[in-house]
């Protein structure tokens, strides 16, 4: 009697102290990767994007590389955003290193991924194609005007720059004639948004002083400055052509 | 034998390139990202064809990449889609790790392998050819070299287009044509259709021991094939339409090619428009358009029209894991990694996709959305998601659904921005009257939605001509002369006008006199009614493509009813299809907007705009979304996906 009870008891009592076991440890685990997984959020929240914007063609792939890995591709339209370091173009910089998002130049992709990377932004380069930027115009000013006028940037004095790639061509615009270009679109822009003499629209999406055209300057929250660039060198190494950007994600570092 | 070979990723960057004899492959390669993969028109068949290239693609969608190859498309490879599948697998045995830490590092090495895989599969192809060569010695070969020529073409083809849609054989005559062109097997041949039902069942049964011989036995082809060529043989003229949906559905995809490069107006972005007649307009209906316009592209974008309400519920858990997927990524998948290495990686293997996308396909039926877009989308959807890594806590309908979502809401996002008040006021300050030309077919809304327009246009201070152009239905004048008056009514000071004639004259001189007369009276926007028409009416279609033809609108809207489905493509398509045909030029003037009406009177059914968005490429410009002069509306694509 006594030894089967015997047999029967701790066998009893060493099935449920395993399960007890093998369920702490599961929650010990469970809790261990929540608190892991916040930590690596959290980590990753501090760490803030610069977004490469613009038109489609504009060089933003081609700058990205050339920030993240320092080299020179052939590239093709993005489908999808890419996500890099600015490891190599900042070695002096070391541990003080940028998040670059190149967001595709489609506009049917482009604003989703905006509006989901914008929120941790610090910085945005906004890629002109110096070469054809004559002809797109429009384009370009619509999106740098939605850009500008994004309460989320406006808000949080998100400085910008407005890179005038494809500089090593020939027929590509100066910086300040892309500007120029740049300032009447957009003045002719706002006005569908806001018409001052008439009072009509939403005010709140009129970019810059009412009484005069607009000019960059006139931006009090957000800096917008110009770059010239050449994202494409067929100079394998030294980042010459990007110069100015570097010294822009510098700034933000 | 190719022309070249390309592995890139979906980021844009080139990994490994081959290149043949014919210069650079980029445009090439960028056509197929921009009409393809971007448009949702992928599939199947994976192939497009491109300045005489026929190109074809294979995705991988766990490491985001992209395989393509490209031919001289005479020739007629019958190896690429065996050579793209071994390649595929050997690139990734090669460069998986790499690959995992997304290195991008330098995969120059792979050209040997490369060499290798593409030595092998053309080996295998010509063995598989030896054999059946002796067994149809006797066939006249001019004829059966035609159908097995045509069978492969069709590989690259859209079957699916072959879903019952009749009434399309006016292009094979022009498939024919094309065909010949470019494909030197092939001799002219009268009437195509002639051809294919005086072929006998031998004939074809040859065929189909030729074409599965030429292909190889094992590999991912072979079952496809299979059902193809039996289904081939019960229904011989199906295989023809097939192809002419083919062909137009290439056309439409040129026509949208060159409405994107050559027209630079598109239309207004037109956040502003809904705000100003908040603005300006008294009433309680202003109030709701206020909300129309926060939603446009801000953080409140729920509430276009009550019709989605009932919808949201379903769609918020989706749209929150879209925007968390979305996060993940841009988060560098630190902990994403994480994870991934405890638990395993899991893929959306083929299998459990069928079922969710067949659910999927009748969800967008449901939606109203044309049956046969449906279908196209979902395939397009499957091939984007087949072999993507799922994320720990995600489950594969999840995961579909959230990229359906994304579809739709790429499709119903313009190309470019569209800001109609931003090219109405450029056309004024060039002193050139802004002129827009309504069609579509009959009771549809077009001249309710031409008043909102031109009540819209009055809003915003530019004056208005309307040309009343219908000078077919009784009562259309009067209706446009009464919707003057009460326009004037609202904004006096001479700024609106009706430019009228009477019946029964011809359309197209009217609009160039209303024109001309605009240009005399300093009017900024000349707005062009016309009659409705059915779209199988020849003569009155040919009517509206000469009114189009001979007076260069600057813009084209379709308008159409939110109500319509299946009809919805017949519709779209056979108007861009009259514009196209009845016009000389290189490039014709089709439709560059849609306005869409009669919003308020479904419940959740945005088939409509997604069916039409999808065909004509083009956007929508307009939403009506009632009958007073308020009820005019940007669609918020999110809110109505
Ligand atoms: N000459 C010259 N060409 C450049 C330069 N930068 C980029 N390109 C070329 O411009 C083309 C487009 O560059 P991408 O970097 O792919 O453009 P993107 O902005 O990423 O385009 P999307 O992804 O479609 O938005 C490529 O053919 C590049 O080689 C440059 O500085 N000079
Ligand atoms: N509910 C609702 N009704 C609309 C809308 N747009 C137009 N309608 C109604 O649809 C009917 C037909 O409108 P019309 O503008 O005469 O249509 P049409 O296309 O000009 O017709 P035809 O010139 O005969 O081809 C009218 O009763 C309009 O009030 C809308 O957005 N919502
Ligand atoms: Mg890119
Ligand atoms: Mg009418």
């Amino acid at each position: 009697m006594s030894s089967s009870g015997g047999t029967g008891g701790p066998a009893d009592a060493t099935a449920p102290s395993t399960l007890l076991y093998s369920i702490s440890l599961l929650l010990f685990v469970g809790i261990a990767g929540l608190i892991f997984y916040f930590l690596i959020r959290k980590q990753s929240r501090k760490l803030q994007y610069v977004l490469l914007l613009g038109r489609n063609g504009a060089g933003k792939t081609a700058l990205f590389v050339k920030l993240t890995q320092d080299r020179s591709v052939l590239t093709v339209s993005s489908l999808v955003q890419n996500v890099g370091l600015t490891k190599d173009v900042m070695p002096r910089d070391s541990g003080r290193e940028v998040q670059l998002i190149d967001i595709p130049g489609f506009e049917r992709i482009r604003w989703d991924v905006w509006e989901t990377n914008k929120g941790l932004s610090k910085g945005v380069i906004f890629v002109v194609d110096s070469v054809t930027i004559g002809r797109d115009s429009q384009e370009c000013a619509d999106i740098l005007y939605r850009i500008l006028t994004d309460p989320e940037i406006q808000r949080r004095h998100i400085p910008i720059l407005v890179v005038c790639n494809k500089q090593d061509e020939v027929t590509a615009k100066d910086v300040e004639v892309v500007s120029d270009i740049l300032e009447k679109e957009l003045n002719s822009i706002r006005i569908t948004k806001y018409n001052p003499t008439t009072k009509k629209g939403n005010k709140s999406e009129f970019l810059g002083k009412v009484d005069q055209d607009f000019t960059f300057l006139q931006l009090r929250g957000n800096k917008v400055s110009f770059a010239k660039c050449t994202a494409r060198s067929d100079d394998p190494d030294g980042h010459e052509g990007v110069e100015a950007v570097v010294d822009f994600l510098r700034t933000l570092a | 034998m190719l022309d070249f070979f390309t592995i890139f990723s979906k980021g844009g960057i080139v990994l490994f390139y081959i290149q043949g004899t014919n210069g650079i492959f980029l445009p090439s390669v960028n056509a197929l990202i921009r009409s393809v993969l971007l448009e949702e028109r992928g599939g199947k068949s994976s192939s497009f064809m491109h300045d005489n290239l026929q190109l074809q693609y294979k995705l991988d969608n766990e490491f985001d990449l992209v395989f393509v190859v490209g031919y001289q498309n005479f020739l007629q490879l019958n190896y690429v889609d065996k050579f793209l599948s071994e390649i595929h697998l050997r690139f990734r045995d090669e460069y998986k790790n790499d690959l995992k830490f997304a290195t991008r590092g330098e995969y120059k090495k792979f050209a040997i392998c490369y060499e290798e895989v593409l030595t092998a599969v053309e080996e295998g192809a010509r063995e598989q050819n030896a054999r059946p060569k002796a067994m149809k010695t006797f066939q006249d070969s001019e004829k059966s070299k035609k159908t097995v020529a045509s069978l492969i073409e069709k590989k690259g083809g859209d079957e699916k287009k072959s879903s019952g849609k009749g009434g399309k054989t006016d292009n094979n005559g022009k498939v024919q044509t094309k065909k010949e062109q470019v494909e030197p097997l092939s001799t002219p041949e009268d009437s195509p259709k002639g051809t294919l039902s005086g072929k006998s069942d031998d004939e074809i049964m040859k065929n189909r021991e030729k074409l599965f011989g030429k292909r190889p036995g094992s590999g991912p082809t072979s079952p496809k094939a299979k059902p193809k060529a039996e289904k081939e043989k019960k229904t011989k003229q199906k295989r023809m339409w097939e192809q002419g949906g083919t062909y137009k559905d290439a056309n439409t995809l040129d026509f949208s090619k060159e409405k994107k490069n050559g027209e630079s107006q598109s239309g207004g972005d037109g956040d502003a428009q809904d705000s100003d007649m908040a603005i300006v307009g008294s009433g309680k209906d202003l109030a709701d358009l206020d909300e129309g316009d926060e939603n446009d592209y801000e953080s409140t974008e729920e509430d276009e029209s009550g019709s989605d309400q009932n919808e949201n519920s379903g769609t918020d858990a989706p749209k929150k894991k879209l925007v968390a997927a979305a996060a993940k990524k841009g988060f560098g998948g630190g902990m994403f990694s994480v994870f991934k290495g405890l638990v395993g990686s899991r893929t959306v293997s083929k299998e459990q996709l069928a079922p969710v996308i067949a659910k999927m396909r009748l969800a967008l039926i449901e939606k109203n959305v044309a049956a046969e877009i449906a279908e196209k989308l979902c395939q397009s959807v499957s091939e984007k998601m087949e072999g993507k890594a799922l994320g720990t806590f995600e489950g594969v309908a999840s995961v579909v659904k959230t990229a359906v979502q994304e579809a739709l809401v790429k499709i119903l996002t313009p190309k470019k921005p569209v800001n109609v008040l931003r090219d109405a006021l450029a056309a004024k300050s060039a002193g050139q009257p802004f002129v827009i030309t309504f069609c579509g077919v009959n009771g549809v809304g077009k001249s309710t939605n031409l008043a909102k327009i031109a009540f819209w246009f009055l809003e915003n201070q530019l004056r208005v001509l309307i040309a009343a152009c219908d000078t077919f239905r009784a009562g259309a004048v009067e209706q446009l002369r009464t919707h003057r008056t009460r326009l004037d009514a609202m904004h006096p000071g001479n700024n609106i006008h009706l430019y009228e004639k009477g019946y029964g004259k011809d359309a197209a001189a009217i609009a160039m006199e209303a024109i001309q007369y605009a240009r005399d009276n300093k009017y900024d926007v000349v707005l062009v009614d016309t009659a409705g028409r059915m779209q199988d009416n020849e003569p009155l279609m040919r009517a509206l493509a000469k009114l189009i033809k001979v007076n260069q609108p600057d813009m084209v809207l379709f308008v159409g009813e939110a109500l319509v489905g299946n009809e919805a493509v017949d519709q779209v398509v056979k108007f861009n299809q009259a514009l196209a045909d009845n016009s000389q030029a290189d490039q014709p003037r089709i439709i560059d907007g849609i306005v869409l009406t009669k919003f308020d009177t479904i419940d959740d059914k945005v088939g409509a705009a997604v069916s039409m968005a999808y065909i004509t490429g083009q956007p929508i410009v307009f939403v009506g979304t009632g009958q007073t002069y308020t009820d005019l509306k940007n669609l918020n694509t999110k809110a109505v996906c």
